[in-house]
């Protein structure tokens, strides 16, 4: 799994400027991730999709190459976006929480649990973090769920959710093409164009596409770089 | 059958030489003196069913004082056999744990982890000389989303196990037996509450208990927990005392 780094050399050479002209976000700011993650529902299963950038301010792009779609349990994954270093620690409590659960329960958490235990723990420490999580996965009890749980910690369910600066450009493409009882196939396609559309017009957003497809029999991780992202209107 | 501890049965932080903790052994006397209690699980959910002692004719049944059937969580039941006191106790404990599961998980307690949490506190009493076991046999009971309807019995020891049918207290042998005889996989609650009504009658013993009154209650598929209704109630017990008179005037 890739680490976020950022080279010295190049941070120094720009400090003189940065700070001359007022602009000191370059440095002090924590690694975030400007984002485009997004989960939809389908009669079997549940697609997520995410870019694969994050920043420090808006200058600096300090990984390409991020997973954001973090695998909470077999079937579930969980996409993040905000302060990096709160979705990890987040993350991390999820998970070990769920490991012990499904082995002491002798079963396969659900996904409403997972979602549960996130907002719980994102509404207790709301006045410390700034993430904001999409869940997505499924189990033998509900099926395929999509889970958001925004900044402040409050749960929905939904069928197909948005999240990340990347997001507020495709809403509109969300309300338009998102329609009820799609394929697999079409669910893939459907993510797949958001998350491009969101990155070529999100400065934060960028990268390559990250896709998780889960349903009862497996949970599969694609990736679609370069040439493989969808093309659209490029001015 | 038992044998007197001599010494080795003070506490239960003992072990005897043949290897028996006496004071969980006591503890199972305990249960064994108490009114028979019975469940069964059918096609869509499971009975609940009470041989409940009536101490006096002065007791008000209708006020449901002095019950042995509870409900402890949304869809799930329980009912107990043993010293009353000690099961009240456990109720409550069974329903601090489940209410707990729901707040941390935001879903119900899946019977199975209810049940090993209960099993677990049971034990813990076992375990020294500063308590002493609880003399109880409980029964949990409530229908599954995924896996359909559940029962399973916590006993003195702490030990826990699902059951499709299972008896406890003065004629689980009696109980035993007949639930063996029934098909309990196919057939719905409606009909098992005639059935648990007889087996009930056909446990209670004329000449040596106390009059007996009836309890039932039941956790169905989509319906949770609820005490049989009245008049459901009435027609299974006059069912259950009718299979009776039929099979005593058999034997003649």
């Amino acid at each position: 799994m890739p680490t976020e780094f950022t080279s010295l050399d190049d941070l120094s050479i720009g400090l003189n400027e940065l700070s001359e002209s007022g602009e000191k976000d370059l440095f002090y700011s924590p690694v975030s991730d400007g984002t485009t993650i997004i989960a939809v529902q389908y009669d079997q299963g549940v697609i997520l999709g995410a870019d694969s950038q994050t920043s420090r301010g808006r200058q600096l792009v300090s990984t390409k190459t991020r997973f954001k779609l973090a695998r909470l349990h077999e079937r579930i994954f969980c996409g993040t976006s905000g302060r990096c270093a709160d979705s990890k620690a987040v993350l991390e409590v999820i998970k070990n929480r769920l490991h012990l659960k499904g082995i002491i329960e002798d079963s396969a958490p659900r996904v409403r649990v997972a979602a549960h235990i996130a907002s719980k723990l994102c509404y207790e420490h709301r006045n410390n973090l700034e993430t904001s999580l999409i869940i997505g996965g499924w189990d033998p009890v509900e099926g395929p769920q999509v889970y958001a749980i925004p900044i402040g910690g409050m749960m929905t369910q939904l069928p197909v959710a948005a999240g990340g600066s990347g997001s507020t450009y495709i809403y509109g493409y969300i309300d338009s093409m998102y329609k009820p009882g799609m394929s697999r196939e079409e669910c893939i396609r459907f993510v797949s164009n958001c998350v491009s559309l969101a990155m070529s017009r999100d400065s934060g957003s960028g990268g390559v596409i990250r896709l998780v497809a889960i349903d009862k029999d497996e949970a599969n991780r694609m990736v679609l770089a370069g040439d493989e992202i969808p093309k659209f209107y490029q001015g | 059958m038992s044998s007197i501890g001599s010494g080795y049965d003070l506490s239960a932080s003992q072990f005897s030489p043949d290897g028996k903790v006496f004071q969980v052994e006591y503890a199972q006397k305990a249960v064994e003196n108490s009114g028979t209690i019975v469940a069964l699980r059918g096609s869509d959910g499971v009975v609940l069913a009470v041989e409940k002692f009536i101490q006096s004719k002065l007791h008000e049944t209708e006020v449901q004082s002095m019950t042995r059937l509870f409900h402890i969580e949304e869809g799930i039941g329980a009912s107990v056999a043993g010293l009353l006191t000690d099961c009240l106790m456990l109720v409550e404990y069974a329903r601090d744990e489940a209410a707990d599961y729901r707040e941390s998980n935001g879903v119900r307690v899946p019977l199975k982890v209810l049940a090993n949490r209960v099993a677990d506190y049971v034990h813990a009493h076992t375990l020294y000389s500063a308590v002493r076991p609880f003399g109880v046999n409980i029964i949990l009971a409530a229908v599954e989303a995924d896996v359909g309807p559940q029962i399973y019995m916590v006993e003195p020891s702490g030990v826990v196990y699902g059951y499709s049918g299972v008896a406890a207290g003065k004629a689980k042998q009696t109980a035993h037996t007949e639930i063996e005889k029934l098909a309990l996989s196919r057939t719905p609650c409606e009909e098992l509450v005639k059935e648990a009504a007889r087996i009930i009658h056909v446990c209670h013993d004329e000449t040596k208990d106390k009059a007996f009154e009836l309890e039932m209650s039941w956790v169905r598929e989509g319906m949770g927990y609820e005490r049989v209704a009245r008049d459901t109630l009435m027609k299974a017990d006059s069912y259950g005392k009718k299979a009776l008179d039929d099979t005593d005037s058999d034997s003649d």
